[in-house]
C-alpha cells in the first residue's frame, strides 16, 4: 500500500509533544502493513513482538491478562492502558478486539501515569485507526485457514468535495475452534465475531477540526479449554467438562474529537460514550462432574471526557513547551453473577464440609446427617458498581542545548461505589431430628465504597547525541516516573461469602455453632487498593539512514511496586478468587530492539528480560518473599527476517518471504514457584505475492507444533492448564484499490 | 419435700410427652440467665461458665420450656448446640419460686426431637433472679448418662 503510514513522524496521539525518538520512554511502533503481515489481528498477538509484553491467549476474549515488565494480573484492572484513537478503553473485557484497519499501534513501555493516569502503570498501548483524511481507497481481505478459520473484511475511505472525509470498515471472523472437549466430543472454542467502524472527519471552520469515530463489535464464542493436571503423576488430562462454557459480547463506542487550533494554542477535546454488554457461561469446576457453574452478565455504560491544551508559536518559547490536560470519567456496571451449585457441588462443597464437622454423637448414625432437597440451586449475586474519576495533569518540556528535560505531574481521584445483593434459598433437613424439609433463606445486601487520590510525578532527561554526521540521530535518556493500577472490588468472592453465610446461618438455624467458623470475609473487606509503582529507567536509541535504515533502542529499568494486587485463591475448596494488596515487589530488567532494512531485506528483533520478585509477601501461611512473581515471563524474544523481490511489472509486482520466531519464558505458575513453564520457541513464516491491486498471502504459525502451556490455575482444589494453539496456517487475498 | 414435688411433676409430665411442637421462640421478654454448667463426664467434671439459659413459662403457667444456649456437654465436642427441654411441669410455691421437674424427656435440638439423648431426673427452681437445675443427659445409644447441673443468675 502506498501510504504515509510507515513514517515515524506520525503523531501517535494528541498527547504526543515530542518526536518519538526524543521521548524518554521506549516505544514499539507497528504499522498497518506489518500488523497484517504478521497476523497481528488482536492486541494479544503483540506478545513478545513488544519486549517484555505477554498477553497469553487463553480462556476467551473476555480474558485479557496483560503482563508487562513483570507485572500484571489475571483479573480486574490491567497494568497496560489501552487507547483507541485517544479514547481509553475502560473495560478490560473489551481489550481483546479485532484490530481492523489499525494505522499504527504504539506501545509505550514504563509508567505513563502523568499523561494517561489510571492503569498505565507499566505502559500504554495506543491504537490509531486508519483515517480517511490520510488514506483514500478500498481495502478488503479474505483469509481461510486451520480450524476453518475464516476472516473477511472490507473498508472504504473517501474524501468528498466539501471536505468531508468518511471511512468505514467491517470485519468478520469465524473459527471452528482448536480444542476438543472430550466430554461432548465437540470443539469447545468456536468463534464468530463481527466488528465495524465508521469514521467521519471534517474541518468545520478554519480553526476547528471535527472527528467522529463510531465502532462496534459483537462476538459469540466457546472457550476455556482447560485440562486437569494430576499433581502427583504429572499427567495432563484431556479437556473435559459437562456444562456450557461460552462468551458473548457486544460493544459500541462513540467518540467525538474536536481540535481547535489558533496561532497560540491547540485545544483537543475527546468525548466518548462506551457501552458494553456481555455474558459469560462457565463450568467453573471444568470437570465432567456437576459441581457448579457461573453465569456472569454485565451491562456497562461509560462516559469519558478529556481536554488537552498545547501551546503553539504564540505561547511557547524556543526552550519551553508544555501541555496540560484534564480528564474525567464515569461508568456504571450492572452485573449479575449467579453461581449455580449442582448436585456434586452441593454434596461435596456444601454438605461435605458441613457434615464432616458434625460429630458422630450428633449425627445419630447418619453418614450425611444434613441434607439439601434441591438438586441444584443458585447463589444470586447482583452488583451495581459506579466508578468515577477526575484528573488534572501538566507536563513541561525544557530544551537546553542538546538536553530535553521533561517534568510532569498528575493528580488523579477515583471513587468506586458498589451496591450488592446476594441471596440463596434452599430446603434442608437434619436427618437425626427433622422429618420435614425446612426452607432456609440467606440474604446479603448492602453498599460499600472505596476512594483514593494518587499523585503521579515524572521527571526525565533526554540527551541528543547529534545527527551522526548527517546520517541519522541518537538519543540517550533517563527517567523517573510513577504509575498506578486502580483499586476496586472483588465481586467474584461474593458467592463464597454467601456460601459461608448460608452454611453458618443454616447451622445456627439448627442451633449448632462451630468452634472454628473462622473469620468471615465481609463486603467491605472485598475492596482492594491501587497498586503503585515507581519506575527508574535509562536507555538510548539510534537511527541511521544511509544505504540502509538501522534503528536500535535499548533500556534498563528498575520498578519498585507496593500494594501489589495479586489474585488469591482462598484456602480450601472455595469457588471464588480474590484480589488482594499482598505486599511489595520489584522488577529489574532490560529491553532491546533493532531493525535493519536495505533494498528488499528487512530484519528486526526484540528482546526483553525481567527479574520480577516479591520483596514482601507473607500470606500468613507461607512467606513468598524473594520468589518470582507468577504468570509474567522472565524473557521474551522476537525476530523477523524477510526479503522482498520487486519485479516492477504491472501484474506481478513483488514476492515477499518472511520468517519469524518468538520465544516466551520461563513462567512461574504459582507464588511458591513450584511449577515452572520452560521457555517455548515458536516459528512462523509468511509469504506474499504482490500484484497491482491485490496480494496473495500465506502465513503459518507454530511451525514445529510446539506443545506448551499458556495458563495455569486452581479450582476446587484441582489444578488446570491450558495448552497453547497448535500449528496453524492461513491463506488469503488482500485487496487495495 | 423435693422428692414429693418431683414425683408430682414427673407424673404430670407424662400428660405432655406425646405432644410435639416446635420450641418456644426466645424473645426479649424471655427471662435469661447466665451461669455455670457442670457436666460429669468419664468421672471428671467439665465446667463451662457464662452459659446462657432461658426459661419460658407457658401461658397457663403449667409448664416451662428450658432453653440452654450454645452448650457443650464434653470438652471434645467440636460444636456448641442449643438444647431445649420442653413442656416441663412447673408449680409455683408461696414464696414466688417456680419449681419444675421432669423425667424421660426427649430434648429438642438441631431442628427436632433429638432422641439420641434423654433427659432424666430433671429438677430445678426459678426465682426472680436465679435458676438452679440438675438433670441427667442420658445417651440412649451408648446407654450412659451425663449428670449435669446448672446455676445461673440474671
Amino acid at each position: 500500500m502506498d501510504d504515509t503510514l510507515s513514517s515515524s513522524f506520525i503523531e501517535t496521539s494528541v498527547k504526543q509533544a515530542v518526536p518519538l525518538e526524543r521521548m524518554a520512554a521506549p516505544v514499539s511502533v507497528l504499522y498497518l502493513d506489518e500488523l497484517e503481515d504478521r497476523g497481528i489481528d488482536s492486541p494479544k498477538r503483540l506478545s513478545a513482538v513488544v519486549p517484555n509484553l505477554h498477553i497469553p491467549e487463553y480462556g476467551s476474549a473476555m480474558t485479557s491478562s496483560i503482563y508487562l515488565r513483570g507485572f500484571g494480573s489475571r483479573m480486574e484492572n490491567p497494568v497496560l492502558g489501552l487507547y483507541v484513537d485517544d479514547v481509553p478503553v475502560l473495560n478490560k473485557n473489551a481489550y481483546d478486539m479485532d484490530m481492523l484497519d489499525i494505522r499504527h499501534a504504539d506501545l509505550f513501555r514504563g509508567p505513563q501515569g502523568t499523561l494517561y493516569g489510571r492503569n498505565s502503570m507499566c505502559g500504554v498501548l495506543s491504537l490509531n485507526t486508519l483515517s480517511p483524511s490520510v488514506f483514500e481507497g478500498v481495502r478488503a481481505g479474505f483469509e481461510y485457514g486451520s480450524a476453518s478459520t475464516l476472516t473477511a473484511r472490507a473498508s472504504v475511505y473517501r474524501k468528498t468535495e466539501n471536505g468531508l472525509a468518511i471511512g468505514g470498515g467491517i470485519g468478520f471472523r469465524h473459527s471452528d475452534g482448536f480444542y476438543t472437549n472430550s466430554f461432548t466430543g465437540e470443539k469447545c472454542d468456536p468463534f464468530d465475531g463481527l466488528s465495524m467502524r465508521l469514521r467521519i472527519e471534517k474541518r468545520i471552520s478554519p480553526e476547528v477540526y471535527f472527528e467522529n469515530i463510531l465502532s462496534a463489535g459483537a462476538l459469540t464464542q466457546g472457550g476455556w479449554p482447560y485440562r486437569k493436571y494430576d499433581t502427583v503423576s504429572g499427567e495432563l488430562m484431556e479437556t473435559s467438562y459437562n456444562d456450557i462454557c461460552s462468551y458473548r459480547r457486544f460493544y459500541i463506542n462513540e467518540a467525538v474529537k474536536l481540535r481547535k487550533e489558533s496561532s497560540d494554542y491547540i485545544l483537543n477535546s475527546i468525548s466518548a460514550i462506551q457501552l458494553l454488554l456481555d455474558r459469560m457461561d462457565m463450568d467453573q469446576d471444568f470437570t465432567p462432574r456437576s459441581m457448579f457453574t457461573l453465569t456472569q452478565s454485565q451491562k456497562e455504560g461509560a462516559l469519558t471526557q478529556e481536554i488537552v491544551l498545547k501551546p503553539k508559536e504564540g505561547w511557547k518559547t524556543e526552550w519551553w513547551n508544555w501541555q496540560s490536560g484534564a480528564f474525567a470519567f464515569w461508568k456504571f456496571n450492572r452485573m449479575s453473577a449467579p453461581v449455580v451449585f449442582k448436585k456434586d457441588g452441593i454434596d461435596e462443597l456444601i454438605l461435605g464440609n458441613a457434615n464432616s464437622n458434625i460429630p458422630d454423637d450428633i449425627a445419630g448414625g447418619h453418614d450425611a446427617p444434613l441434607a439439601i432437597l434441591e438438586e441444584s440451586f443458585p447463589i444470586g449475586s447482583l452488583f451495581g458498581i459506579h466508578t468515577f474519576g477526575a484528573a488534572a495533569y501538566h507536563e513541561s518540556y525544557f530544551s537546553f542545548g542538546r538536553f530535553l528535560l521533561t517534568a510532569g505531574i498528575r493528580l488523579d481521584y477515583e471513587g468506586n461505589i458498589m451496591s450488592y445483593c446476594s441471596d440463596a434459598e434452599i430446603n434442608y433437613r437434619f436427618k437425626p431430628t427433622m422429618k420435614d424439609w425446612k426452607k432456609f433463606e440467606t440474604l446479603y445486601k448492602g453498599r460499600t465504597d472505596n476512594h483514593y487520590v494518587e499523585v503521579l510525578p515524572k521527571v526525565s532527561l533526554t540527551y541528543d547525541m547529534g545527527d551522526l554526521g548527517g546520517n541519522g540521530s541518537a538519543h540517550a535518556f533517563a527517567s523517573i516516573s510513577k504509575g498506578y493500577r486502580s483499586g476496586g472490588f472483588n465481586t467474584q468472592i461474593f458467592s463464597d461469602i454467601l456460601q459461608n453465610m448460608m452454611m453458618n446461618g443454616l447451622m445456627a438455624d439448627l442451633g449448632v455453632y462451630m468452634d472454628d467458623a473462622g473469620a468471615a470475609v465481609k463486603a467491605e473487606d472485598t475492596a482492594y487498593r491501587p497498586e503503585k509503582a515507581w519506575n527508574y529507567e535509562i536507555g538510548a536509541n539510534i537511527d541511521i539512514r544511509n544505504t540502509g535504515h538501522f534503528h536500535g533502542a535499548a533500556s534498563v529499568f528498575l520498578i519498585n511496586c507496593k500494594d501489589q494486587q495479586i489474585t488469591l485463591f482462598p484456602p480450601g475448596e472455595s469457588t471464588g478468587r480474590m484480589m488482594a494488596n499482598v505486599g511489595r515487589s520489584r522488577s529489574v530488567g532490560a529491553e532491546a530492539s533493532a531493525s535493519y532494512e536495505i533494498a528488499g531485506l528487512a530484519v528486526s528483533a526484540s528482546y526483553g528480560y525481567t527479574d520480577a520478585r516479591f520483596t514482601e509477601y507473607d500470606n500468613g501461611n507461607a512467606d513468598y518473599s524473594g520468589n518470582r512473581i507468577p504468570y509474567s515471563p522472565e524473557q521474551t524474544f522476537s525476530a523477523r527476517a524477510g526479503y522482498t523481490f520487486s519485479f516492477h511489472k504491472d501484474g506481478f509486482r513483488s514476492l515477499s518471504i518472511n520468517a519469524d520466531c518468538s520465544a516466551i519464558g520461563r513462567i512461574w505458575w504459582d507464588e511458591a514457584n513450584t511449577l515452572v513453564e520452560p521457555a517455548v520457541i515458536q516459528l512462523g513464516t509468511d509469504m506474499t505475492l504482490g500484484f497491482k491491486w491485490f496480494d496473495l498471502r500465506l502465513r503459518m504459525d507454530n511451525l514445529t507444533n510446539e506443545d506448551y502451556n499458556v495458563f495455569y490455575f486452581k479450582s476446587v482444589g484441582n489444578s488446570f492448564f491450558q495448552r497453547g494453539k497448535p500449528f496453524r496456517w492461513t491463506a488469503g487475498i488482500r485487496i487495495n484499490l | 419435700m423435693r422428692k414429693k414435688i418431683y414425683c408430682i411433676l414427673t407424673a404430670i409430665s407424662c400428660l405432655f410427652c406425646s405432644c410435639e411442637k416446635a420450641p418456644t421462640i426466645v424473645t426479649e421478654d424471655t427471662p435469661e440467665f447466665s451461669g455455670k454448667m457442670t457436666v460429669l463426664y468419664d468421672g471428671e467434671s467439665f465446667e463451662q461458665s457464662g452459659v446462657k439459659v432461658s426459661a419460658e413459662l407457658s401461658t397457663d403457667g403449667n409448664t416451662v420450656d428450658i432453653m440452654m444456649h450454645k452448650v457443650k456437654f464434653v470438652p471434645s465436642m467440636p460444636v456448641r448446640i442449643d438444647v431445649t427441654i420442653m413442656d416441663v411441669p412447673v408449680i409455683q410455691s408461696d414464696g414466688g419460686t417456680w419449681t419444675f421437674a421432669g423425667d424421660d424427656i426427649t430434648p429438642w435440638a438441631m431442628g427436632g426431637y433429638y432422641d439420641t439423648y434423654r433427659v432424666d431426673d430433671l429438677y430445678g427452681t426459678i426465682s426472680e433472679n436465679a435458676i438452679e437445675l440438675s438433670l441427667d443427659f442420658f445417651n440412649t445409644k451408648k446407654g450412659e448418662g451425663y449428670p449435669t447441673s446448672y446455676s445461673g443468675r440474671k
